[in-house]
């Protein structure tokens, strides 16, 4: 008790000392926002750590809102395809598998890129989430006769 | 008043404000951000608002607004039937709707298994038509929001269902040459038809016949369209909340539906809300939930052979009798045909009008409710390949509640109050 006494004294003093780099008070709000809602999603969906998967030769970004992403409805997204030196792969053969993550289920639809845009960009149509909550993307990309996979979690709220 | 209602609803706990108060003093005395705390005291205010009556937290609040009836949007034409939102159509559509002769044996209509006074099904386990099926009748209420027809989704619109029931040998057993005769036979579905489709095909002409049967289909569809849900107790329930006033005494959950309800929601009790979501409380999905059934299984394959069904079919969206441009079936294309996932999968069905629509599931083989949440509970083994299901983690009130609450989603039809009979004249039969 007297060390846990003696060490939040000694940090509400560390508080009031000048100089010492600090967060404004809005990134700090935002910070407490983001990580509370990250929290509360892991609480309600207890999952194990994102599953890793291949080799890292290939990056993967949702470009496109995916706040915007609703359930029952056939939604499309823009992902990003990079290799791993940051350089966009204009190439892509791509292979999309999607189930959700906390609870075995597979999208009963068969979503596929539909588009290259060109500078790395793809548009992916076809998905159609069932349940709120997370949702895993498995991308199959082949460029250059290079083979990776990589994967993207998508939140349906 | 029931022995439920005179029970003390539960208060937030004390204690844990009290904690909650102590660790926040702590924190700002020690200068020391605690992350949880903003929202955690936001969501606590909300849940002590005067007009959250039950102490619902944000998240259930979001959730049952998306089960809400205000979320369902405004039906969107069907770009598979151009005849769809003509009310000539739904007016032939609703004789055709209650007419027997459309039947080989002159006794079956579709309204022998959507029974208006049942809130369009039957009561019975399995269909009877001219034969019995093996499958149960469903509502036909706000089924035009339905993406896939018949439990294994074989069908994508509500005419091309309708048709398959025609002539199916167990429902109807109606070719569809004889269902162009009792349209020429009849002087008033002739002028009916003539000034909505156009002139009636010769004897000869196949092609034609085949039109003028998917006509028929897409009139009793355009009858179908209009039999929409209207709102339920939960649904009045729900509107209060999202109004921020207490709900009006007829519309108050009782402890136990109010119970039943945070159990559906939960995910990681009831987890009901990950297949009956939407506000038709189905996520218009297939899933296979180990129900027994009789037999080998046969005709128990589900969304599988659906699937093969439906992608062989001359009447589904890409088809020639469909009125949609290939861009309007984005459903279709973007279909997955294969997977262990789809065998013995079938249809979440809607959970709305429950009360009068069992015996429940596809083959009718659970007579009760209780019988329905009781498989949950105990989520048997499927006969084929593998059940989604995992155990429901609730109690015995629980389970009660659950029941309790589902029958809250039970509302009024919102129908012409015409299209809620049988049209009078020449259709004495009563359904």
């Amino acid at each position: 008790m007297r060390l846990i006494g003696a060490a939040s004294i000694l940090l509400a003093l560390a508080s009031l000392l000048p100089g010492l780099p600090r967060a404004s008070a809005q990134q700090e709000s935002q910070a407490q926002t983001s990580q509370f809602q990250a929290m509360q999603w892991r609480a309600r969906y207890p999952s194990t750590p994102l599953p890793k998967i291949g080799n890292g030769l290939f990056t993967i970004r949702i470009v496109s809102d995916p706040s915007a992403l609703k359930i029952q409805r056939l939604e499309a997204i823009i992902v990003e395809i990079r290799r791993a030196n940051g350089r966009p792969v204009n190439d892509a053969n791509v292979a999309v598998a999607v189930r959700a993550r906390d609870v075995e289920r597979r999208m009963q639809t068969a979503p596929r890129i539909t588009r290259n845009l060109g500078l790395g960009k793809y548009r992916v149509e076809g998905l159609r989430f069932t349940m709120h909550g997370s949702w895993l993307l498995e991308f199959e990309v082949t460029s250059q006769s290079q083979t990776d996979k990589t994967l993207l979690e998508v939140l349906l709220k | 008043m029931n022995w439920h209602q005179s029970e003390k609803r539960p208060t937030p706990r004390k204690s844990a404000r009290r904690v909650a108060l102590v660790t926040a003093l702590a924190a700002l005395t020690a200068g020391v951000s605690v992350p949880f705390m903003a929202p955690a005291q936001d969501k606590t205010s909300v849940a002590r608002a005067p007009w959250n009556v039950d102490g619902w937290n944000k998240e259930e609040l979001r959730k049952m607004r998306g089960l809400w009836i205000g979320n369902l949007p405004p039906l969107k034409p069907d770009p598979t039937n151009k005849y769809g939102d003509d009310p000539r159509a739904a007016e032939f559509g609703h004789l055709l709707f209650f007419d027997t002769r459309l039947s080989s044996n002159g006794k079956i209509a579709c309204a022998t298994c959507h029974k208006p006074a049942l809130n369009f099904t039957d009561g019975k386990k399995l269909a009877i038509g001219v034969g019995i099926t093996n499958r149960n009748a469903p509502t036909v209420i706000g089924a035009a929001y339905n993406r896939w027809f018949f439990w294994d989704g074989r069908k994508d619109s509500q005419w091309s269902q309708a048709l398959a029931s025609i002539e199916s040998t167990k429902e109807h057993n109606m070719p569809r040459l004889q269902v162009v005769h009792v349209l020429r036979r009849s002087a008033d579905y002739r002028k009916r038809y003539q000034s909505i489709f156009g002139p009636l095909p010769a004897r000869d002409d196949r092609e034609g016949i085949t039109r003028a049967f998917v006509n028929v289909a897409k009139a009793i569809a355009a009858y179908e369209r209009k039999l929409l849900p209207a709102p339920a107790k939960f649904d009045r329930y729900v509107k209060a909340l999202i109004d921020k006033r207490k709900p009006a005494p007829d519309d108050r959950l009782t402890l136990d539906e109010s119970q039943g309800l945070k159990v559906f929601l939960s995910d990681q009790r009831g987890r009901c809300i990950q297949c009956h979501n939407g506000p038709l409380l189905s996520n218009q999905s297939f899933h296979n939930i180990g129900v027994p059934f009789p037999g080998k299984g046969g005709d128990e394959k589900g969304r599988i052979a659906g699937i093969k069904a439906l992608l062989g079919d001359e009447f589904n969206c890409l088809g020639k009798y469909s009125d949609a441009r290939p861009q309007d079936c984005k459903q279709l294309k973007f279909l997955r045909d294969k997977g262990p996932d789809l065998v013995g999968a079938f249809k979440s069905p809607t959970l709305r009008y429950l009360s009068k629509s069992g015996p429940y599931m596809h083959n009718g083989s659970m007579r009760t409710l209780e019988d329905v949440t009781w498989h949950y509970r105990t989520s048997p083994r499927a006969g084929l390949d593998k059940s989604e299901l995992e155990p429901f983690v609730i109690t015995d009130t629980e389970f009660v509640q659950l029941e309790a609450f589902l029958h809250t989603l039970d509302g009024p039809i919102n129908a012409p109050k015409k299209f809620l009979k049988a049209p009078g004249r020449g259709f004495a039969r009563r359904y």
